[in-house]
């Protein structure tokens, strides 16, 4: 068995466009107008957000999409002093999951405070980007009320 | 229920970045050892099933390349694109359809060919989640944190965790051996995303495992027999889970104890190789897996109990934390889980272990688990 330690170095590189579907589609152009959209179970009534187009505890489809407040509570949060991947924000920032009022799941995104004032159960309202796009950035992040 | 064994068992020695061998040279040396380990030909073999991912090895269908170094050329052959401890799992059932006898199963991963975090975020949808870089790490840190929060769990007992496995991992000659850590030196490291520091994440590592299942009547050696075993799957998003529950390995569990008459784990269960991806991972494992009650994952590292020399040892191979050859690490708790009913765990060998639980886990924060239940002697 050869010592030698010979390497070959490549990327994969795969170019997609996503049809996103009617959720993730109402979504983001809910974001533009600065509406966060979630979706209502017909059975179970839970309000999925994100927003899907099934639910998954009852299998049946959804339809009803509806807007949720801005503001709600963090229930908990990590502080990212490293991120080990691409990430969008500069170092450290804060990213929680976000329950707001009306829906019934917590929506990830970052917690627009210093990282020693993030207080689990915090009220915490959406800041929105002046020029939106259609994308999950289109928020800021979320911060205290 | 046919009886099946685990009847041969390979793993390569774990490093954190194999230079002389590729993963198809690894492979091969893998499956060639549980084979003879296991005293069978690959011709009496009935079928492969290899666990791998794609994005690891950085080729599409992966396992048409692993075909002939798993030992699969002309053979029926699948894969599992999750934890190998699922391929595992497939080719339990595969022999208890009574379509097959025999099986190979082969895991491996070279984490120092790739960048393990990019993999991780690319498990983040791509609307909702993925644009904010989230990644194996940070979601691993949100459900830290919300367990931890639930229970009043304190940070340093994530640190004990490590202490243990480290401590461990040095007395087993297929880990990889950092310098031993205390608590102190744990709690100073490098922060990532809180509660997770650099010293409560694995190595990123090279390695790979294979094991032999065989119905009962095919076992020439058979080291461990499966008492039972089972799956489950939690939700996608994270916001959509109890992340203070790791949900999918309490169901995996239930199924695995229901097959294998499991009443009480704590007093049945004489040891427990864990899949935990970061060390508070395996504080909520415990309380998953039924090892001590819910909430009290913290309380059980700190009397002790987990600790080899304790009443229930957890990761006396040293876990993850040892040595973490993604998407095989599964595999490898399995493994180890055999050796210690097998009585061939050597310096790390739990006394008079005749009942091990092996865990496996894929997903974002532990979406999906896998848990085998191995006995010494075969189910009745």
């Amino acid at each position: 068995m050869s010592n030698t330690f010979i390497s070959l170095k490549g990327e994969v590189r795969i170019p997609y466009r996503w049809t996103t579907g009617t959720a993730p589609g109402a979504f983001l152009e809910g974001l533009k107008k600065r509406q966060i959209l979630g979706a209502k179970c017909p059975l179970c009534h839970r309000v999925y957000l994100p927003p899907r187009e099934y639910c998954g505890a009852c299998f049946t489809a959804i339809h009803d999409f509806l807007e949720v407040s801005k503001e709600g509570k963090v229930l908990a949060a990590t502080i990212v002093s490293r991120p080990l991947a691409a990430s969008p924000f500069p170092a450290p920032y804060v990213l929680g999951l976000v329950l707001l009022h009306g829906a019934s799941e917590a929506l990830i995104h970052r917690i627009l405070t210093g990282p020693d004032r993030v207080r689990p159960g915090m009220d915490v309202r959406a800041v929105w980007k002046d020029t939106r796009e259609g994308s999950i950035l289109d928020l800021e992040g979320f911060a205290p009320l | 229920m046919r009886r099946v064994a685990v009847s041969g068992v390979a793993q390569t020695t774990m490093m954190e970045r194999n230079r002389s061998e590729s993963v198809q040279e690894m492979i091969h040396r893998v499956s060639h050892e549980a084979l003879t380990d296991a005293g069978i030909s690959r011709e009496e073999i009935g079928t492969v099933i290899v666990g791998s991912s794609d994005f690891m090895d950085g080729i599409a269908i992966n396992n048409v390349y692993s075909v002939e170094p798993a030992g699969a050329f002309l053979k029926d052959e699948s894969k599992v694109a999750m934890d190998a401890l699922f391929a595992a799992y497939y080719a339990w059932m595969r022999i208890l359809s009574g379509a097959y006898d025999t099986a190979l199963v082969v895991g491996w991963g070279k984490g120092s060919e790739t960048d393990i975090n990019t993999w991780s975020s690319l498990q983040a949808d791509p609307f909702y989640t993925r644009p904010l870089g989230l990644d194996g790490i940070q979601a691993a840190a949100l459900q830290s944190s919300a367990y931890m929060q639930r229970w009043g769990i304190d940070e340093r007992s994530g640190a004990g965790v490590v202490v243990k496995n480290l401590s461990n991992a040095r007395r087993n000659p297929r880990a990889i051996h950092r310098p031993p850590m205390d608590a102190d030196e744990v709690m100073a490291s490098q922060p990532l995303a809180s509660p997770i520091k650099a010293a409560d994440c694995p190595p990123i590592t090279d390695g790979a495992a294979a094991i032999v299942l065989a119905a009962e009547d095919r076992a020439r050696t058979p080291y461990a027999w499966i008492a039972g075993a089972g799956t489950g799957t939690d939700g996608y998003q994270l916001g959509s889970r109890d992340l203070t529950v790791i949900r999918s390995a309490r169901s995996a569990a239930r199924r695995a104890y229901g097959l294998a008459g499991i009443k009480d784990p704590p007093k049945e269960v004489h040891a427990a190789e864990v899949s935990e991806y970061c060390s508070f991972q395996e504080l909520l494992l415990y309380e998953a897996l039924g090892l001590c009650p819910e909430g009290q994952g913290g309380k059980f590292i700190e009397t002790g109990s987990p600790f080899l020399d304790g009443p229930l040892p957890v990761n006396p191979s040293g876990g993850c934390l040892g040595a973490n050859p993604m998407p095989c690490s599964g595999l490898v708790r399995l493994v180890e889980a055999v050796l210690q009913v097998a009585g061939k765990a050597g310096d790390h060998q739990v006394k008079n272990a005749r009942c091990a639980l092996a865990h496996g886990a894929s997903g974002l924060a532990h979406q999906a688990g896998v848990v085998f239940v191995l006995r010494t002697q075969p189910p009745p």
